[in-house]
């Protein structure tokens, strides 16, 4: 009669496939994004392979994590609903301004603590910067070139774009745009650090591997980042390409990092969207009613997903009454299994009443 | 951490300040994890406390998503990592024992983590060092069950669902090995029949009757 | 004329305000300076706690594992009691009412104005003009002060404190059993006792932290008799609950001793060798037999009998009271009928046989010590007595005749107000207009005052009606030693500087003194200096704390006097030698016939209504209805009714009803519960105005204690056609609260 939870038997056949064939198509658009690497810069081939490996591996961890019953049906849902023709105008409308409000101005970082809040944009916007020059100039999809004296001309897959003078601000912002992401990174990381060393609660939860090594890589790119700038500009090189071969490792590293530490909330996050989808439209629906005080605590959909689930994952919470415990809004649960105590010792000594010697009271 | 909780509900006198002094720990400070509920305030001035009972195997861990939910090596369930949790409050309704809250406004589930950072160290959590009756206890258990004429037990059953749990549960017979929680027809020997159907306006107005634990604030 | 107008604005600037965090918010990576070891300003339990400073300010407690008597236990007032330290409504400078409006005042001028306007009263009215009305949960140091300030400062005979409205029917009845007024066993011994009998005491909200001791003894396998009108957490947790009508409880005790002799349960050695008028007790008791006990109080007699039994045959056991048979107009009584099953079955002085009253305020026993009650002088001497007043007289270095009478009660001081023998009242830890009874009149007496100086930390119901309104310390802000309800002298510590201009009581009362050309007798600039001058005073007075020193507290975690020398380490049980205070050193019995309460329940007023506590609030909740987690707890006072008794009102849970006695109204939200008699009601008492319980009771005074009658009156429900209430829950009904937001 006991009901068990069943262990979670995982396949790693389908993630494999996904996580190879991203690999691939990231390979394909590395080759065809660089007109047959035409423009590609073989000394930064070690990146493109560490990124396209690490790409595949997020990939392939995605997938797993797709595989958790509660992710799935999450995830299944919020494609439903956002999918659902007759509200398809509402339900964008609702992402919209969740990643307006969760994933780009993330007030809910704000709302766990403003120091949070401001550490987690330099990291974040540090690294989005940091991502966003990099990469297509890894991969050859952005190359520059030198047209006369002062004049750069970019290059996106191959197409020339505008002409910068060499000395203009512009020129500055993007020959620098990673010191200044080095910057911001180190900025955010000290203050995440300096938390987690002065925070009575970070310390005791905090462990070093998940905690602290994100940071540390982190502010390791971002140095050693910085000191190629320092080197090529103030030094004539010196020791470059002892720093630029650091740096590459640190880099990829942190790449192979990404699909298993806290790292992975960058790809995870973007999933509150879709919840919060569910959430929005499961209150407006039907509610469900708490059949012992009666009152609508949570969407009725989403009680009946939740049950499923559980019972997916190998629980049994069905009473004799003929409802399930997940029927029932958590203070009733609690209520009842303190009535359930109450009810446990001899009728002779009720618990929660006085006059255990002799009757009931007056 | 070889201490663990022990809660005796028979002891509660309701006086909460377990609830009060909960937001003194430091993994959540300002916030109270803890809940004393009224059975039924027009009966009884019986109250039951109920902290996180730190089930062997979680079901609040199971049905996150975002697997947001993890257990330390000495058996303790933690809050919901932060950079993880996705507000879905799967967990707050999954749970058998009504226990984690969550906070909308800041995208968390928050729930008992038997003060970390006060018992990992060996201190007492808040919840137990101020509750003036022992009703909730925190100690070994081979110095706290001498002293007491309860028994201590750590299986729940939820209908068929058996629940094993880190925190102890004293007993106030010697016959059970387990408490059996099977709907809400249990009480009717105990309460009047149409208890529960209408909550104290008392309750209401302490907030008892938010009954999704939702944190207000 | 001290009036309240612009009441809005008061209450705008001053509160109460709820407050709920520290202040500067709720962190997690302080940098602590020092954890400061102090008590709980709150009850007559004085749990020992630290105060967590930072930057002089307080910013957090940390339980004290090592105190003994809480072993870091602490109830809700506790948990949160830091928190009014830095409240933003604590009043941080002196305020003079202009025009019906405070406006600020530097020292100098507030209290210029105090000492010429009491030195104008008093030259024309004379000394007695102004009257001194103090409290119990000021250190002793400060309740030994304002006696002396009250008598030698001012020359005034009219000082009392409000120790009156506590546990003063104890006192009296202490006194006539014992000759000492002090509970006789420390709490150690409650769990060596095998029955405990609590008689008037829902210690599960009133003294949270006592109840550690009583499942210690429960879990020793005691039993417990609890006597109360109402099925309290305690009751509900007791062995046997005998629910008797408010103010029934003579007939409940002589019913008990009834049994006790019936069965033969009595120690006839003891009473024959230690103690004297036996005989008096045995010709009133015979009649009070189960049934006619049980008629009396509405019990089944059958349940006296057990709990007679069960009392009487135990080896051990504790009798226990509070306010509950200590508020009325028979409180004394009362006490003396359950000293009387103490003294009969011999349970007194030895382990776990014992007896107590459970003190309620915090220094309620020590502020009964040390000379701020009517008639009393330091060390429990007596103002009648002319061997204390002439030994403290030469202590003091005061010609005799300067030392005025004995005054009154503080219910007769605020008759005496409207009656116009007292002008002017200087009060410090006190608010009339909640803790009194019959408020109306308490305001009346305040309105009828020429002048009104009023000495706080935060403004107060009664402070509204001052003309000055001095600011005083919180308890972190000033050290000094109180007395807990088992008589352990405890020292409270000073955490932080008084904030912004607040000054502690004894420098208020000092600097008046000196103003009032009274310095000499006020030589001292320290807590300590006081606690030595109080120390000596006491000396060979039955509280005797000579051999009580600071450093002696800290040493052993707290001293129970009497302390005699300094070699004592104090006297945790009382009459271990079975010698009494009494001269010929035997305890005396009483024979107390059942009288009951001065208004019973008739047609007009058919319910008994009774007052009492939450455990959220303290006293006249001036602190804790600030405090946000407190408030929001137990927001408003209630009145609980039986749902039989609603039912034939057709009153629903949650409906406001009119509740009318013959001093006054107010309107209450129905708790509709079974937790109390169907022929009684109860309200809690800790608000003021429009919700204050004592708009309706009883201002009977016991003739020998003169506490007010607080827990018995005769009253009825009206219903009234608003239904609305102030339910912070009812919005949320059915929807979390950021679905409610949302749809706003």
């Amino acid at each position: 009669m006991e009901a068990r939870p069943t262990p979670q038997k995982l396949n790693y056949r389908n993630p494999t496939i996904i996580g190879l064939i991203s690999s691939a198509v990231l390979t394909a658009l590395v080759i065809i994004g660089s007109r047959n690497l035409e423009n590609f810069d073989s000394a930064l081939f070690g990146y493109t392979i560490a990124s396209i490996v690490a790409f595949g591996a997020i990939a392939f961890r995605y997938s797993v994590w797709l595989q958790r019953p509660a992710t799935r049906i999450y995830f299944k849902r919020g494609l439903q609903l956002f999918f659902n023709k007759r509200k398809f105008a509402k339900s964008a409308k609702s992402a919209a301004t969740s990643i307006a409000t969760n994933l780009v101005e993330q007030r809910f970082i704000f709302k766990r603590a403003r120091q949070r809040w401001i550490m987690h944009f330099f990291i974040m916007w540090g690294c989005i910067l940091a991502a966003a020059i990099t990469f297509p100039l890894v991969f050859g999809w952005v190359h520059f070139t030198l047209e006369g004296d002062m004049g750069y001309r970019a290059h996106l897959f191959g197409f020339p774009l505008i002409l910068m003078n060499g000395r203009s601000l512009i020129a500055w912002i993007t020959f620098h745009g990673l010191d200044i992401s080095a910057v911001m990174v180190m900025i955010g990381c000290a203050i995440a650090i300096h938390r987690r060393l002065n925070d009575r609660g970070a310390i005791a939860l905090q462990q070093f591997l998940l905690d602290f090594v994100p940071h540390l890589l982190l502010i390791a790119i971002s140095v050693s980042g910085l000191m190629l700038t320092a080197s090529s500009l103030w030094f004539q090189g010196y020791m470059y390409s002892f720093i630029s071969l650091s740096h590459q490792a640190l880099v990829i590293m942190t790449l192979f990092f990404l699909p298993f530490g806290k790292l992975f909330h960058i790809v995870q996050r973007p999933a509150s969207v879709g919840v919060e989808l569910y959430q929005n439209r499961s209150a407006e629906a039907e509610q469900a009613i708490c059949p012992r005080c009666r009152s609508s605590f949570v969407g009725k959909m989403w009680v009946d997903d939740l049950k499923k689930l559980v019972t997916e994952l190998g629980y049994d919470y069905r009473l004799k009454n003929g409802h399930t415990l997940q029927d029932y809004c958590p203070r009733c649960k609690r209520v009842m299994r303190g009535l359930a105590y109450a009810k446990a010792p001899d009728k002779a000594e009720p618990v929660f009443y006085g006059s255990r010697v002799g009757g009931p009271n007056v | 951490m070889q201490e663990t909780m022990f809660v005796d509900p028979q002891r509660c006198i309701g006086c909460r300040s377990c609830v009060a002094a909960c937001r003194e720990c430091s993994t959540h400070k300002g916030y109270s994890m803890i809940f004393v509920d009224f059975f039924d305030r027009g009966e009884t001035t019986a109250t039951m406390p109920t902290i996180c009972m730190h089930c062997a195997e979680p079901t609040c861990a199971q049905v996150c998503p975002a697997d947001a939910i993890k257990q330390t090596e000495d058996g303790v369930v933690m809050t919901a990592l932060k950079p993880r949790c996705l507000d879905c409050r799967n967990c707050v309704n999954a749970c058998p024992f009504g226990v984690p809250k969550y906070n909308s406004a800041m995208h968390l589930q928050m729930k008992c983590d038997m003060c970390y950072d006060r018992s990992s160290e060996g201190l007492k959590p808040m919840c137990a060092s101020v509750c003036p009756t022992g009703a909730l206890t925190f100690g070994k258990y081979e110095d706290i069950v001498p002293l007491r004429r309860t028994k201590p037990v750590n299986i729940h059953y939820f209908g068929n669902q058996k629940v094993e749990t880190k925190v102890y549960l004293m007993m106030p017979t010697n016959e059970a090995d387990a408490i059996h929680i099977d709907g809400d027809t249990e009480f009717e020997e105990h309460l009047s029949a149409k208890a529960g159907d209408e909550a104290s306006w008392l309750e209401n107005e302490m907030g008892e009757t938010d009954n999704s634990n939702e944190f207000r604030s | 004329m001290s009036k309240v107008e612009n009441l809005a604005e008061i209450i705008e600037k001053y509160g109460p305000h709820l407050y709920d965090a520290p202040i500067d918010g709720w962190h997690a990576d302080r940098k602590i300076d020092r954890a400061v070891p102090t008590h709980c300003p709150y009850c007559g339990v004085q749990c020992g706690m630290y105060l967590l400073v930072q930057d002089e300010q307080v910013v957090g407690f940390e339980p004290r594992y090592d105190f003994p008597v809480n072993e870091g236990k602490l109830c809700p007032k506790g948990v949160t009691a830091y928190l009014q330290t830095h409240h933003p409504d604590r009043l941080l400078y002196p305020l003079v009412k202009k025009n019906g409006v405070f406006e600020r005042a530097t020292w100098d001028d507030a209290l210029d104005l105090v000492v010429s306007r009491l030195k104008e009263i008093q030259a024309k009215y004379g000394k007695n003009s102004v009257g001194v009305y103090s409290g119990s949960s000021l250190t002793t140091e400060k309740t030994y002060v304002m006696g002396k300030f009250a008598r030698l400062g001012l020359g005034t005979r009219y000082v009392d404190y409000n120790g009156r409205l506590c546990m003063v029917s104890a006192a009296a009845g202490n006194n006539k059993a014992f000759g000492v007024d002090r509970v006789a066993n420390s709490w150690d011994d409650i769990p060596l006792a095998e029955v405990l009998m609590i008689a008037g005491s829902n210690c599960a909200e009133t003294f949270p932290i006592l109840n550690k001791y009583l499942w210690q003894q429960r879990d020793n396998g005691g039993r417990w008799i609890v006597i109360d009108p109402r099925a309290t957490a305690t009751a509900r947790q007791g062995d046997i609950h005998l629910q008797l009508k408010p103010g029934t409880d003579v007939a409940v005790a002589n019913g008990l001793l009834n049994v006790i002799i019936r069965e033969g349960l009595i120690d006839e050695e003891f009473i024959s060798k230690h103690t004297n008028d036996w005989d008096a007790v045995k010709a009133v008791i015979g009649k009070y037999e189960p049934a006619y006990a049980g008629e009396l109080s509405g019990i089944d007699p059958a349940k006296i009998e057990k709990a007679a039994i069960l009392y009487g045959q135990a080896a051990t056991g504790m009798i226990l009271h509070a306010r509950g048979i200590e508020h009325h107009s028979n409180g004394v009584d009362n006490v003396l009928s359950y000293i009387n099953i103490v003294l009969a079955t011999g349970k007194i002085g030895a382990p776990g046989r014992g007896y107590g009253t459970i003190t309620g305020q915090g220094n309620g026993q020590g502020g009964r010590e040390h000379g701020q009650k009517a008639d009393q002088l330091p060390g429990q001497r007596s103002m009648t007595n002319p061997e204390d007043r002439k030994h403290m007289c030469e202590f003091w270095g005061l010609p005799e005749d300067e030392l005025p009478e004995a005054g009154v009660s503080v219910v007769e001081m605020y008759e005496k107000m409207r009656e116009g023998e007292i002008k002017a009242l200087i009060s410090t830890c006190n608010n009339g207009m909640v803790s009194l009874p019959d408020v109306n009149a308490i305001q009346r007496s305040l309105e009828a005052l020429e002048f009104y100086v009023n000495i706080d930390f935060f403004m107060s119901e009664s402070s509204r009606f001052a003309d000055v309104v001095l600011p005083t310390t919180t308890w972190a802000e000033d050290e000094g030693v109180t007395a807990s309800a088992e008589a352990r002298v405890v020292k409270i510590n000073k955490a932080i500087e008084p904030i912004g201009e607040a000054k502690p009581d004894w420098w208020i009362a000092k600097e008046i003194a000196r103003r009032m050309g009274r310095e000499k007798y006020f030589q001292f600039d320290t807590p300590r200096e006081i606690f030595d001058e109080l120390r000596a005073a006491s000396k060979g007075g039955k509280a005797d704390y000579y051999g009580i020193t600071y450093e002696k507290i800290d040493a052993q975690n707290g001293v129970m006097w009497p302390c005699p020398t300094e070699e004592s380490k104090g006297t945790p049980r009382l009459f271990e030698d079975k010698k009494f205070y009494h001269p010929d050193g035997k305890a005396k019995f009483f024979g107390i016939e059942y009288k009951g309460p001065a208004e019973v329940p008739d047609d007009e007023y058919p319910l008994a209504l009774t007052t009492g506590r939450v455990v959220y609030q303290y006293l006249s909740g001036n602190q804790t209805r600030r405090i946000g987690f407190l408030v929001q707890q137990c927001p408003e006072p209630y009145v609980e009714i039986h749902p039989e008794t609603a039912a034939k009102m057709g009153i629903a849970d949650g409906e406001r009803v009119k509740v009318v006695s013959r001093r006054g109204e107010g309107v209450f939200p129905a708790l509709v519960v079974k937790t109390i008699r169907k022929d009684t009601i109860f309200i809690p008492y800790h608000w003021g105005d429009a919700k204050a319980a004592n708009l309706l009771t009883n201002a009977k005074l016991d003739p020998i204690s003169k506490i007010p009658e607080f827990k018995a009156c005769a009253a009825r429900i009206e219903k009234v056609a608003s239904r609305d209430l102030p339910i912070l829950g009812n919005s949320r009904k059915g929807a979390s609260l950021s679905e409610v937001q949302r749809g706003k």
